[in-house]
């Protein structure tokens, strides 16, 4: 298990060489002079040529991409164009806002999708089942900000239960925090409770027919133990992949639902670094993005085995 | 002998002939994938028609802003009094226009390479495969804006964006058809023919891999038309006054508190449009499946 595991962790290197070469191949891709769009319409000559100097843009591309692996292993993604902070520290002031704005998510999509997808496959061919399974086949189409308006109009404009837009930190207190977090959360897990309900369903349908549950229900467990004991444990192990797969998809939609409640976190960076142009933003957003699925993949991998014990060697 | 009677007696032209009319008539029989189809040709219509339609997208109604449905404005007018149901049909052009730029690139690109890669195998393969593991590595829509942000706003360049970010699994659905085609007989037969390499990519194994390709296009349509409406939701898509669903989807919000009514045409618009695409998909797949396992 151990020498899998170095040998997943050593393969991401290829691909990890290949997303840096990709975001540093957006700034050469740039059409017209990257150094002029950064510096912006207001940007002097001097003030033109000292970022050309900075950023290597008189040198041939491969000593360009060498100083940007240089730099990158070094933890230096450039100054924003903007507002000349740091790029590292713009996106790490944003991450935890984003981070909060996740775990939220996922909570409410596996909340959802382990009542749903166990209730439907206990009822399986039901009634029950049909309209969880047609929730979720209808939720896979909607896009997230599309549910987020749609809740914000219900919930926020119409009832008023809830702040539409904004987002408070957890220093402001718990409650501010959450009720901020409750309909951008809900918008965002539903794409992934449908998958994931999905997913639950057809993993406890198989199992529920295995013939050690049927020893159990036949030995006189209730369904409460037999469902939470045993079955969960052997669901577990598909569900968890499919899980870490949610991560790409939930930073993607998570653009355009902070852009839409107005929440200050790694989306609205993204969304506002390519509003601006900021070519040295856009690229650390991009290739801290990729950075953190490869991660959430591998440790999805990593993982697996060790619920799955059918697995070790 | 010529080349026109070979293709009349090809027996495997006669079994993949035999096989699409197993697809369409499984394919017939699914309802909702019918349905799904028949949306889609609204759409398509409409959105071919829409200038013979009567939709004048930025005419404006000065006696008429924010009004709700009525016989002049049948989905009513947004804060600027322009016509909602005008510029719903020609956001259908525009999504319409959108399918075309992004699928043209990803297919465009995906399938050739994926063909290629597949049926040369080796470090080739490899390598390709790798380059495609890193895009997807992207989180599709992040890689989309960065993308926008570099080429500047507008909706070629975010439809560019969108194909790049789908040509990586137009390119695994052709690779696996490629690999497992290049194993087939027929395959060495032309090999030994003395068939050129591109010849036997699109003569024998693209036909092979035509309807796994059909089932991702379809979902893909579904992939384009969401992300047209995020990225115009964010105004990095069509320019104003140009109408998109997804630009209507903003403008609806940004009045919200005033009227809730503006959001809900454009929004019930693209959940149509996208679960039509992923039902129609669904269909097509079931189809090509059972079709497949029946022959086998």
């Amino acid at each position: 298990m151990l020498r899998a595991s170095v040998r997943r962790i050593v393969s991401i290197v290829p691909t990890l060489v290949l997303v840096v070469f990709m975001s540093f191949i957006l700034q050469a891709a740039t059409p017209g002079d990257a150094a002029r769009i950064i510096a912006g319409p207001l940007g002097s000559e001097t003030e033109i040529a000292r970022i050309r100097d900075e950023l290597d843009l008189n040198k041939p591309l491969v000593v360009q991409f060498g100083d940007y692996i240089w730099r990158i292993v070094h933890g230096n993604l450039g100054v924003s164009a903007l507002t000349g902070i740091r790029v590292t520290k713009t996106i790490f002031d944003a991450i935890p806002v984003t981070m909060s704005l996740v775990l939220v998510a996922l909570s409410f999509a596996l909340i959802l999708a382990l009542t749903g997808g166990v209730l439907a496959a206990l009822r399986r061919n039901t009634w029950v089942d049909r309209v969880i399974t047609g929730t979720a086949a209808v939720g896979l189409a909607v896009p997230a900000f599309i549910t987020g308006v749609l809740l914000v109009l219900v919930v926020a404009v119409q009832l008023r239960w809830l702040p539409a837009t904004g987002y408070a930190y957890l220093s402001d207190g718990f409650w501010p925090w959450l009720s901020h977090l409750i309909l951008p959360g809900l918008a965002l897990s539903l794409v992934s409770a449908s998958e994931l309900t999905r997913f639950v369903r057809s993993s406890f349908v198989d199992t529920l027919d295995r013939d050690y549950i049927r020893a159990a229900e036949a030995y006189g467990l209730s369904a409460l133990t037999v469902v939470g004991g045993r079955a969960a444990k052997n669901a577990a192990a598909p569900v968890l992949t499919v899980f870490g797969l949610q991560v790409g998809r939930l930073l993607s939609s998570a653009v355009v639902v902070e852009g839409l409640f107005s929440i200050p976190g790694f989306g609205t960076l993204a969304f506002q670094s390519a509003i601006n142009r900021d070519i040295p933003l856009i690229q650390g957003v991009v290739l801290v993005a990729a950075g953190f699925v490869m991660l959430m993949n591998l440790l999805t991998d990593l993982l697996y085995p060790v619920l799955n014990p059918r697995l070790r060697d | 002998m010529s080349e026109a009677t070979v293709d009349v007696f090809d027996p495997r032209r006669v079994k993949r002939l035999a096989g699409r009319h197993r697809v369409w008539s499984t394919f017939a029989g699914n309802k909702v994938a019918l349905v799904a189809l028949g949306v889609y040709g609204v759409f398509v219509f409409l959105a071919i028609f829409a200038p013979w339609l009567g939709a004048h997208p930025n005419d404006v109604d000065a006696s008429a802003f924010l009004k709700g449905p009525s016989a002049d404005h049948l989905l009513g007018t947004d804060q600027l009094g322009r016509d909602v149901l005008s510029r719903l049909i020609a956001g259908c052009r525009v999504d319409l226009v959108a399918v075309l730029e992004a699928l043209g690139i990803a297919a465009g690109i995906g399938i050739p390479v994926g063909l290629f890669s597949g049926y040369v195998g080796g470090w080739v393969d490899v390598a390709v495969a790798r380059v495609a593991d890193a895009v997807l590595a992207f989180p599709s829509l992040i890689l989309a804006i960065g993308i926008v942000g570099i080429l500047g706003p507008g909706l070629t360049q975010a439809m560019v964006a969108v194909g790049v970010v789908l040509t990586p699994r137009f390119f695994r659905v052709a690779r696996s058809c490629a690999l497992a085609a290049a194993r087939e007989g027929f395959v060495e037969a032309a090999i030994a023919d003395g068939c050129t390499t591109r010849r036997i990519l699109f003569r024998y194994v693209l036909p092979e891999a035509s309807g796994p390709v059909l089932v991702q296009t379809t979902y893909s349509i579904g992939y384009v038309i969401a992300a047209e409406a995020s990225l115009g939701f964010l105004g990095l898509g069509v320019r104003p006054p140009q109408a998109s669903w997804g630009s209507m989807i903003a403008q609806g919000f940004a009045v919200v508190r005033q009227s809730s009514y503006l959001v809900i045409p454009p929004s019930l618009v693209v959940i149509v449009a996208v679960s039509a695409a992923f039902l129609l998909g669904d269909g097509l797949r079931d189809a090509i499946h059972s079709s497949t396992s029946r022959r086998q």
